[in-house]
């Protein structure tokens, strides 16, 4: 209630004429449209123009990066053609299995980071303990380590050479991308797995790994000044009407929080899906373990420019709908804080 | 609000894992082929013609899959444990370094024909049409206004190519037409010869060393592989020539138009000889001996050897290269061999570190 | 439901919030803890509702005779309302108060009809009805304070706990909330213990009130035993105030008075006697009593009474005096005026005592 007031009354001022300065007019054209050109030329043109060379062989060319037939068997053509159509089946098939892996990784990452900010910003948040400083300071850690060094990190960890390396190299699980269903019959696990994989760098595990530290601040860093400031007397209420944990955590907790929460799993996928340095260095430059970012500079290293715009646009357009969803929450919350709800941010 | 959240999160695993309700298909097979940076057009077309071919003798399904970046790093990733069934990589020193690692049995260089090497190429210079700045041998490279493009030879197998070929231009290494069966000849002979010595004069080449110290201070950056040097002369225009890969200057003229660069051969360059190999400890533990030598022996058919004369390498079966003579044309070229011994002394006196180019090079931005 | 509290000891690091405290409430009983901040009331109610646990093996909490060291809050049957009532903010009044029976499980929980009536009924017994879809920030802090009430009630607590009730609401609401929690407590006729650092309230509302000082209890009794016959130096001066006269017993203080029946006051030594405003005498003349000399310094009217500050001649010390209206009108006094001062009672601590 009080920050809608306060909100209106200060834009009414803007607003207003001010007599005393007979300049303000002019001064707030004028900065108003430094902001405009700023945000045309560093933000809209670059976004524009990936869109643009994306569709630069028009659609059909936009869908031939993603979907893209190999020659036709028992046709015969020049060794010239048909080889440009194998790379060109072949690098589509790539950038659509990249597309799956980006989308793997990242929910693992964002799933991963959800848990664990949501538990740092409780303890953080609700407790108070010998080493807090100091937490705090290794959750964010991330955002002052190179994205290459973390990378490294984990290849000095899990790398042949590394410190758990004897371990890591010959750890076995199964490729996600294999998993079936195969029922009860006879198993009490219902999946079943056509393709292990080995080792830990170098492969999707490696590529979670890093994609989960250097997304893991974003979550904890956006609920840890919520739930400070949420303090403990409503979970305690709660407890004492005789709610559970889970109950308390899921009608009190949660909902308090939810915005907050929201904001830094949009950050933290966005981070995900668009992360290179650190997936770049545990990728081992594989074709298996590309995602977006990676495949984006190969197509563009391949020469195939139009390709790699046409799926950078896929990161752009998330990075809009992100937008977008960060719109509607800012405008839900303004709702439902007019209504009293008071959803504290 | 909050089941909304819950439940948007549960789709996404559940899109993220496309493949849920497949039956269990047939085991297949996979290789991994770790490669050096200018190698993707080429392995991608080769594999298919290789998985066509594996599938017709076994019936098989084979998926390979590739990797590809800076030699030396990528030598560097497979020690680390990239599980790399075989390596496709750009000098024989990267793979002798693999080979220490404990990872690939010594005598790997006689497990196929030509040392192991099914194609060879050459480095030659990329320039922008109508040759503005006249650049047309070694020499004119270090002209005052001239900017050269060329990756770093701590990392990338082709610039150490790079290095090589213009010390050796510089220390006048004896160079042959190795077309010709006379040439052929002549190199081996002088390889034969330099295999028995035990000082090599070239190294201390007073002029070379000047040379290649006045060719780095024209470079104004070091890209980490031979792709992203290209990239970087191709397609950000930065550089006035790229002294590469014979197959890189040519698939960018290809892709960028004929009318936007030209290729000049220089009087003298070296003889690249990219070597293959299977990395036994990888192909043991996976059982993937049989099909990783059958996919490097492969790389000699006739098929392979067509694509590898299509990607702008030089074939090893000379009917071939004869076919591709218009735009492979001979020229004289000195080997690693007759010229520097072999690949250990070179790179431990040229690229090791406090080595040659060490001592060299000071970026130009400090 | 009867609570009954022995030998409670709580700590934090180094600082003892609590000590060693025993403390019995019988059921139906509306008992006030009372004293100022950090002397370990609102340490005390926590633990008794078991949102803090006592130092192990430090006391025991018998709640109907029962141990309940094992039990979680959520399950001791107690209603705890908060200092700044801990409102589910993005819950509507309604959902605030039907929260402790929608968590109940399956079997237990009452129908969505029943739950609708039970929460009109609290919200009449609060007075808020109609006001089930509002939010907490559309309430008054009175308000707010209310739905807190009702909705540690829905559960139908055996023992309601709380924190600072009044504590945050201006003067005028809190004096109509405290008749009112009176009222209620009647009504509803639960076992209650509040907290406050407030006398006055605590005096006003409770039945029995337990005077707190660091991590102690000083003193428990009827709001009349612990203000007329404090056990204490501090439950004397923390219970309104008082003016100290320092002298030696049976000596001074035994001339200018009447004493207590605190400390024996023929034990030789320095003492102290506590003298309530409202018992101190002020005579134009030294009619026949034992007084002190003191002069006018400056007067001042509240409302039924005057006060009437006064500098003691000999030992300089300042001396508060309330005489009612009449009392003042009739002694004519003047700032500079010369008076005698003595006291109808007074409650004498020998001085080792420390306040």
């Amino acid at each position: 209630m009080t920050t809608t007031t306060l909100a209106t009354s200060s834009n009414r001022r803007a607003d207003g004429e001010n007599p005393a300065t007979g300049s303000a007019r002019w001064v707030r054209i004028v900065l108003t449209l430094a902001t405009v050109a700023f945000i045309g030329i560093f933000v809209v043109l670059p976004l524009a123009n990936v869109f643009a060379q994306a569709f630069s062989h028009g659609v059909s060319g936009y869908v031939h990066a993603f979907f893209a037939d190999g020659p036709p068997r028992g046709v015969h053509m020049p060794v010239r053609e048909r080889l440009k159509m194998i790379t060109a089946a072949s690098q589509a098939r790539q950038t659509r299995s990249a597309i799956a892996m980006t989308l793997l990784v990242g929910t693992t990452a964002v799933v991963f980071n959800v848990v664990f900010g949501v538990a740092a910003a409780w303890a953080v948040g609700k407790f108070r303990f010998r080493g807090k400083t100091l937490l705090i300071s290794l959750i964010d850690l991330p955002f002052s380590v190179s994205p290459v060094v973390a990378g490294l990190i984990f290849v000095l960890l899990f790398g042949r050479e590394g410190v758990f390396g004897n371990w890591a190299t010959h750890f076995k699980w199964p490729d996600p991308f294999s998993i079936y269903w195969r029922g009860f019959n006879g198993h009490w696990w219902p999946f079943g797995d056509d393709q292990q994989l080995e080792g830990i760098v170098f492969t999707p595990l490696g590529i979670v790994l890093g994609t989960i530290f250097v997304t893991f601040p974003f979550v904890a860093r956006s609920l840890m000044p919520t739930v400070e400031a949420q303090g403990v007397e409503e979970e305690q209420a709660a407890l004492s009407l005789g709610a559970s944990g889970w109950q308390t955590f899921r009608r009190v907790t949660l909902p308090n929080i939810r915005w907050a929460l929201l904001y830094g799993i949009m950050l933290c996928t966005c981070r995900a899906f668009g992360e290179f340095g650190a997936v770049s260095v545990v990728s081992g430059n594989t074709d298996a373990n590309d995602t977006i970012p990676l495949r984006v500079e190969k197509l563009w290293q391949s020469y195939d420019s139009q390709a790699a715009f046409a799926l950078a646009s896929l990161l752009a357009g998330l990075a809009l709908i992100t937008l977008l969803i960060k719109g509607v929450v800012d405008w839900r919350r303004a709702a439902t804080v007019r209504a009293g709800g008071g959803g504290v941010l | 609000m909050t089941r909304s959240i819950l439940f948007s999160l549960v789709a996404a695993i559940a899109l993220s894992a496309p493949a849920f309700t497949r039956p269990a298909a047939a085991q297949q097979t996979k290789l991994l082929n770790v490669s050096y940076d200018p190698t993707r057009e080429l392995y991608e077309q080769f594999n298919q013609s290789f998985a066509d071919y594996y599938k017709s003798q076994t019936g098989k399904t084979l998926t390979v899959t590739q990797s590809h970046g800076g030699s030396g790093k990528q030598a560097r990733a497979v020690i680390d444990g990239l599980q790399a069934d075989v390596v496709t990589l750009a000098l024989a020193w990267d793979v002798t370094a693999i080979e220490d690692a404990g990872l690939i049995s010594p005598g790997w260089q006689d497990h196929f024909p030509d040392h192991s090497s099914p194609y060879t190429s050459t480095i030659v210079f990329l320039v922008r049409k109508g040759n503005p700045k006249g650049i047309h041998d070694w020499a004119d490279l270090i002209k005052p206004d001239v900017q050269v493009i060329a990756p770093n030879p701590k990392t990338s197998g082709g610039a150490r190519w790079n290095f090589l070929a213009a010390w050796g231009w510089a220390a006048n290494a004896p160079a042959f037409d190795l077309s010709t069966a006379e040439g052929k000849q002549k190199s081996d002979q002088q390889a034969a010869e330099a295999a028995k010595q035990k000082t090599f004069s070239v190294y201390e080449n007073d002029s070379a060393r000047k040379f290649v110290t006045q060719l780095y201070k024209h470079v104004p950056v070091l890209d980490t592989g031979a792709r992203g040097a290209t990239v970087t002369f191709a397609q950000k225009g930065i550089g006035d020539v790229l002294v590469g890969w014979e197959n890189e200057a040519w698939l960018a003229s290809d892709e960028f138009g004929k009318d936007k660069f030209e290729i000049v051969y220089p009087g003298v360059s070296v003889l690249a000889e990219p070597p293959v190999a299977v990395v036994d400890k990888v192909v043991d533990a996976h059982g993937t001996r049989d099909v990783a030598t059958a996919y490097l022996k492969y790389l000699y058919s006739p098929e392979a050897q067509e694509i590898i004369g299509q990607n702008h390498y030089r074939p090893r079966d000379t009917k071939i290269l004869a076919k591709y003579r218009q735009e492979l044309p001979p020229l004289k070229l000195f080997t690693i061999n007759g010229t520097f011994q072999d690949w250990t002394r070179a790179q431990k006196t040229f690229f090791a570190n406090n080595g040659v180019f060490d001592q060299i090079y000071q970026p130009t931005a400090k | 439901m009867s609570v009954e509290v022995r030998n409670l000891t709580k700590s934090y690091g180094n600082f003892t919030a609590v000590k060693d405290v025993s403390l019995v409430v019988n059921t139906g009983q509306l008992v006030a803890l009372v004293g100022p901040s950090g002397s370990g009331k609102t340490t005390l109610l926590r633990s008794i509702a078991g949102l803090e646990q006592p130092d192990p093996g430090a006391g025991t909490i018998l709640l109907n005779g029962k141990d309940v060291a094992a039990e979680p809050v959520g399950r001791r049957k107690i209603g705890f309302v908060f200092q700044h009532y801990a409102l589910f903010k993005h819950m509507t009044v309604g959902e605030n108060v039907a929260f402790g029976l929608r968590v109940r499980p399956w079997r237990s929980r009452p129908s969505r009809q029943e739950i609708r009536k039970i929460v009109g009924e609290l919200l009449d017994l609060v007075q808020l009805r109609g006001m089930e879809r509002r939010y907490p920030s559309q309430l008054s802090g009175g308000q707010r304070q209310r739905i807190a009430l009702a909705r540690a009630l829905a559960t139908k607590p055996a023992v309601l706990l709380l924190d600072e009730p009044f504590g945050a609401l201006d003067a005028k609401v809190r004096r109509e909330l405290r008749q009112w929690l009176r009222q209620l407590h009647h009504d509803v006729g639960v076992t209650t213990i509040f907290v406050t650092h407030d006398q006055e309230e605590a005096l006003e509302v409770a039945d029995r009130v337990a005077v707190m000082n660091k991590g102690v209890i000083e003193q428990i009794g009827t709001p009349t035993e612990v203000y007329d016959h404090p056990a204490t130096p501090f439950v004397q001066t923390f219970l309104g105030t008082v003016n100290l006269f320092r002298g030696r017993i049976a000596e001074d203080l035994q001339k200018s008075g009447e004493t207590s029946n605190g400390r024996d006051p023929t034990s030789p030594g320095k003492a102290t006697a506590f003298v309530r405003p409202h018992d101190v005498e002020i005579s134009r003349l030294a009619n026949g009593h034992p007084g002190l000399v003191g002069e006018v310094i400056s007067t001042s009217m509240t409302g039924p009474t005057t006060r009437v500050y006064l500098q003691l001649s000999d030992s300089r010390e300042l001396v508060e005096a309330e005489l009612t209206r009449n009392r003042y009108h009739e002694l004519a006094l003047k700032i500079g005026d010369t008076v005698y001062v003595s006291w109808r009672k007074a409650k004498v601590f020998a001085d080792d005592y420390s306040i």
